[in-house]
């Protein structure tokens, strides 16, 4: 199986194209280099999916099961909703951080694989979450490697991992809350975005954070575009903490995919019972490498990776040459089929943000207003029962709340 | 905050519970002092506590019978385990209806707080904040507190029969 989803992966990969450098030339953020990602070829055709805080917008509910390693997703749409191992989830109960890439499909419930990200604060039975964020690459990268090696990252591990973390990098949280250090940092993560423009098309980029190589990646470039400020969060928060002035080389980040090929030959499937209907995740942990891929119907959904390239990254100021030598030869010779990307994208663009209008229709708070919308909705709710599998519930919320106090040490 | 200062504190949380218990020891004794009745109700709490409640929980999220009847099929569940067991030892030990009912009420609320302590033990498990300790005391001190209760009214009623052979 390992060798058919590497042979996959590289079918996809094959289709895209590693584009130039994109740097900030104000010298505001010395240890950070994106190289945007664009596909060969797109189809016509969107994708009937949404990103997770979109559907939250429109009615997803995400509740807490008193069960660190899982959420209660509910998902009253009629599409498909992908819920990115890179997103943390906030609510008013502890955080947590969506262990793999998985596909909620339409009109179903399942219980979402999740880690707490805020070891100092309790569950909150059936709280809600209402909004998600990005998780900081040094946890998702522990996550990915601990997925492929044992299946599933073990928890204690993870809030020590967090711990340190927070200390290395000084940031302040009593609760131990991985969230905090982009709180901390919010007024930068916000006036620096705009130094790394998503470009018309985009699928995917490689960041050159420091040491690190990381590669984020999607099938369909409105997911990135939707998904685009969180994409820039998760590293850009990496690079502010762990400041410096060196970057990976160009010539390393070239190799970064081939070797994501190699390293995904032995990879691990990702087990949920209540996802498997909706697609395959695998990760896999080798070269040095170590990522996590979402394929459904043979098509690749996400794909992310890590590297640690320690030793071979040097400053940015020396490196400056070659990535203007990278950007002019780009321009020479960029494959054709890219001059018409940007107005395919926007073609496409257009039937997706029309596809996701018709949502809207089906967002729990307008089911009052309308009779149709009401009944269409009941009966997502009747067909969701037969297929659902209920997350455990107390005989009494109040008494297990009691033992969840009762029982966890402060 | 200590690992023992912590310990106390929660135990704390169960304040009004164990003062329950211990009322209803005392009226047991009040009502009838036979220790067949304490024993009924100490014996039906923890082996509801213990076997009946985490038994029912693992019958209903181990073959998934919780999706059915839109989820509310624990309690009926909960309920038929509780009176089939009490039934079954009626038959074996030839109680009375008395202690039937008593075994029955006092499994159940045995059963409710061994459902709900084992959901959350499960929520709390692979982790370091579950209090293995707590988990062991916390229904030995139930019991324990209940029969605190029975045995200080006949504390009491001796008490009082003393002093008065004292007075007169």
């Amino acid at each position: 199986m390992s060798l058919a989803f590497s042979k996959n992966l590289g079918e996809h990969l094959q289709g895209v194209v590693v584009g130039p450098p994109v740097y900030d030339p104000r010298g505001n953020l010395q240890n950070m280099v994106i190289y945007p990602i664009f596909p060969l070829e797109l189809t016509a055709d969107p994708p009937d999916l949404i990103t997770l805080s979109e559907a939250l917008n429109l009615g997803l509910r995400l509740t807490d099961t008193g069960v660190v390693s899982r959420v209660q997703a509910d998902n009253p749409l009629p599409t498909s909703i992908i819920a990115g191992e890179s997103e943390i989830l906030i609510g008013s109960t502890q955080l947590r951080s969506v262990q793999f890439s998985c596909l909620l499909g339409p009109r179903r419930k399942a219980a979402l694989p999740v880690n707490c990200v805020e070891e100092g604060r309790a569950t909150e039975y059936q709280a809600e979450f209402s909004r998600a964020d990005a998780c900081p690459w040094p946890l998702r990268a522990y996550k990915m490697e601990q997925l492929a090696r044992f299946g599933e990252p073990t928890q204690y591990l993870v809030w020590d991992r967090i711990k340190n973390y927070l200390s290395d990098t000084a940031t302040a949280s009593e609760t131990h809350d991985i969230h905090s250090m982009l709180d901390q940092n919010s007024y930068q993560l916000q006036s620096l975005s705009n130094v790394f423009p998503l470009q018309p098309g985009q699928v995917g980029a490689i960041c050159t954070i420091g040491q690190n190589l990381v590669l984020e990646l999607f099938g369909d470039p409105e997911i990135l575009e939707d998904r685009y400020d969180q994409v820039l969060r998760s590293a850009m928060v990496e690079a502010l903490t762990q400041p410096s002035d060196k970057v990976v080389h160009p010539d390393r980040v070239h190799h970064f995919m081939p070797h994501i090929i190699e390293a995904c030959q032995k990879s691990k499937v990702l087990n949920n019972r209540s996802l498997k209907e909706s697609g395959r995740c695998l990760a896999f942990a080798a070269v040095g490498i170590s990522g996590q891929a979402l394929i459904s119907e043979g098509r690749l959904i996400h794909l992310s990776a890590h590297q640690k390239c320690i030793g071979q990254s040097r400053p940015l100021a020396d490196l400056v040459p070659a990535m203007e030598s990278a950007r002019s030869n780009w321009e020479d010779h960029r494959p054709p089929s890219l001059d018409t990307l940007g107005e395919a994208y926007i073609r496409r663009r257009r039937r997706y943000n029309a596809f996701k209008s018709k949502l809207q229709d089906f967002s729990p708070s307008d089911t009052c207003d309308s009779s149709k919308t009401s009944k269409t909705h009941n009966e997502i709710q009747t067909a969701d029962t037969s297929k659902s599998a209920p997350a455990p519930r107390p005989l009494n919320p109040e008494l297990h709340k009691f033992f969840l106090r009762l029982l966890s040490r402060h | 905050m200590n690992a023992q200062a912590s310990f106390t504190s929660r135990l704390g949380l169960a304040r009004n519970f164990l003062i329950v218990c211990f009322i209803t020891g005392f009226l047991i004794a009040l009502w009838n002092p036979n220790p067949r009745f304490i024993l009924t109700v100490a014996v039906g709490l923890l082996a509801g506590m213990l076997i009946l409640g985490p038994h029912s929980a693992v019958v209903l999220y181990t073959l998934g019978l919780q999706q059915f009847l839109g989820g509310h099929l624990r309690w009926p569940l909960c309920i038929f385990m509780v009176l089939s067991s009490v039934y079954l030892c009626n038959y074996l030990l030839g109680w009375k209806t008395t202690q039937f009912a008593l075994a029955s009420c006092s499994s159940l609320l045995g059963a409710v707080l061994g459902h709900d302590a084992t959901l959350a033990i499960l929520g709390l498990r692979g982790t370091p904040s579950l209090d293995g300790r707590m988990v062991l005391v916390f229904p030995l001190i139930t019991v324990l507190t209940l029969l605190a209760g029975y045995s200080s009214f006949g504390f009491a009623s001796g008490s009082y029969k003393f002093a008065e052979a004292l007075l007169r």
